[in-house]
């Protein structure tokens, strides 16, 4: 059995000048390709989708390649947590030897995203929720906040939080969609209107262009090209739902079985952890994660946040490139929340590295808390 | 799908029904070909016993589609027989809408939008 580890990854944000997603995925393959010495010819895996029906095979024409090894799984935001692991055992069992995962979108150039969400005419969805006026997903996560403001006890002004937060965090980083502008204060997120209550617009995500790509390959071409290695250490995947009305708790999501499940995985625990990258496609997305990692009780986590716990040189630095709240969110975020965690785990970074980590915990999530994957990395000293 | 199609037509008389096994007494919503607990198929719609609340809800400002809905409306979660959620519409005054409060079954719409108050 061969080993295999993460070598570079790269994000893409073409926020002023619209691309295709062919083009933003190939500006960052291209460019780790060109970090590692490599080629696009030298890549026989690949895994993306959202670009087309036949995603990987689209993609992978595009660059001009034959891949021996595909995947396009369709788990919405946390498909890319899964396709990492997958590739890294497709290397392993001697499928392929390079392989990229790559993510694009142009969702808000092309104005591809519609207020009423994705419909399709012959799910139960569209017969039974779709049918009856919500935003989607907004009024489903709304509906999740409403019952933890009953439940945990918290408020508008708790989840406010979480953007200021991030937007702290977006203000160092560049290629962040709110770069140059400023820190956003409680008040501003309450001011900014309610959408679906309790939820502002500021508890949203954007709505952004974006992708980017990671390279995996065999330990061997690792090796012999000088290659930095991050090792998967830990993986967990759990798919709970798609129906809202089947989601089988609306606080403590499937993440608390794939967090727990990639640690043990991993051999871990939460301490071991220096950096957390958490999908927040909402404020109360992050809120109900946290709490189901098993972080603390929901009202301590608002309480850490405000004390710079979560913070770049805080105990445990949290969505550190500014996150889908104010940072980049192309429709699926988890490949983002991916390379953030590697290119930090790389000390690649001048203005928002966090102090020489070695370890990193990744969630994200796809749907409204239907499929979940925890991922575990550590890199390679 | 016809099974679906089936149930909007049976709940437009007036009775919000959803599926008893009858060899394991669970009950499930939405309709399915088989009992997903016991994978039995021996099926009855019956409209629900005990009581519906509200599990939580949603003040909808921002249309999803301006043709079909025109906000201010309420969006509920609705728990019914402690073990069936319904996503729905309230046809409630907002100071009338909290998390616990028991609701009826009013009617499902022509367009398909089943309403508790």
């Amino acid at each position: 059995m061969n080993s295999a580890s993460i070598n570079f990854a790269a994000d893409n944000t073409p926020f002023d000048e619209p691309k295709s997603i062919y083009e933003i995925q190939a500006e960052s393959i291209l460019e780790i390709l060109n970090k590692a010495g490599l080629q696009t010819k030298d890549i026989d895996g690949l895994a993306t989708n959202g670009v087309e029906r036949f995603s990987s095979v689209g993609m992978s024409e595009y660059l001009g390649i034959k891949p021996k090894w595909s995947e396009s799984s369709f788990l919405g935001g946390s498909s890319y947590l899964t396709f990492i692991k997958r590739a890294i055992e497709a290397v392993e069992l001697g499928y392929c030897n390079v392989a990229i995962v790559s993510y694009g979108s142009n969702q808000r150039s092309a104005k591809s995203r519609k207020l009423g969400g994705v419909i399709e005419d012959h799910t139960p969805q569209k017969y039974f929720e779709y049918s009856q006026g919500i935003l989607s997903p907004l009024s489903l996560y709304a509906l999740v906040a409403q019952r933890a403001f009953h439940e945990w006890e918290i408020n508008s002004e708790d989840l406010a939080e979480i953007a200021v937060l991030a937007r702290k965090h977006a203000l160092l980083n560049e290629k962040a969609f709110t770069f140059g502008k400023k820190e956003l204060s409680v008040d501003e997120v309450i001011d900014s209107g309610v959408i679906s209550s309790p939820l502002h617009k500021l508890d949203c995500c954007l709505v952004t262009d974006g992708g980017g790509a990671v390279l995996i390959t065999n330990d061997d071409i690792s090796k012999s090209l000088n290659l930095p290695q991050i090792k998967v250490k830990g993986f967990s995947q759990l798919d709970t739902h798609i129906s809202y009305s089947q989601m089988p708790n609306y606080l403590i999501t499937g993440a608390e079985h794939t967090s727990k499940q990639s640690l043990v995985d991993a051999k871990m625990k939460l301490d071991d952890i220096d950096m957390l990258q958490v999908y927040d496609s909402f404020t109360i997305t992050v809120l109900s994660t946290l709490a189901s990692i098993g972080l603390d009780q929901p009202k301590n986590i608002i309480e850490k946040i405000k004390s710079g716990y979560f913070s770049l040189d805080g105990e445990l630095p949290l969505n550190t490139s500014g996150g889908g709240l104010s940072y980049c969110h192309p429709g699926m975020l988890g490949l983002l929340l991916t390379i953030e965690a590697v290119n930090q785990l790389s000390n690649n970074f001048d203005n928002r590295q966090i102090d020489n980590p070695s370890t990193a915990l990744i969630h994200a999530t796809g749907g409204v808390f239907s499929t979940h994957a925890t991922m575990v990395l550590e890199k390679v000293m | 799908m016809d099974i679906w199609e089936d149930w909007l037509e049976l709940v437009k008389k007036g009775n919000f029904t959803i599926q008893i096994c009858i060899d394991c007494n669970k009950s499930q919503f939405y309709p399915r070909s088989f009992c997903q607990f016991c994978n039995g198929k021996n099926l009855e719609l019956v409209s629900y016993k005990d009581q519906a609340h509200i599990y939580s809800f949603t003040e909808i400002l921002r249309s999803p589609n301006p043709e079909k809905f025109t906000p201010p409306y309420f969006i509920g979660l609705v728990e019914i027989d402690n073990a069936i959620k319904v996503i729905c519409q309230l046809n409630l005054n907002k100071d009338e809408i909290s998390i616990g409060k028991p609701v009826k079954f009013k009617e499902l719409t022509n367009d398909g939008i089943i309403i508790f108050h």
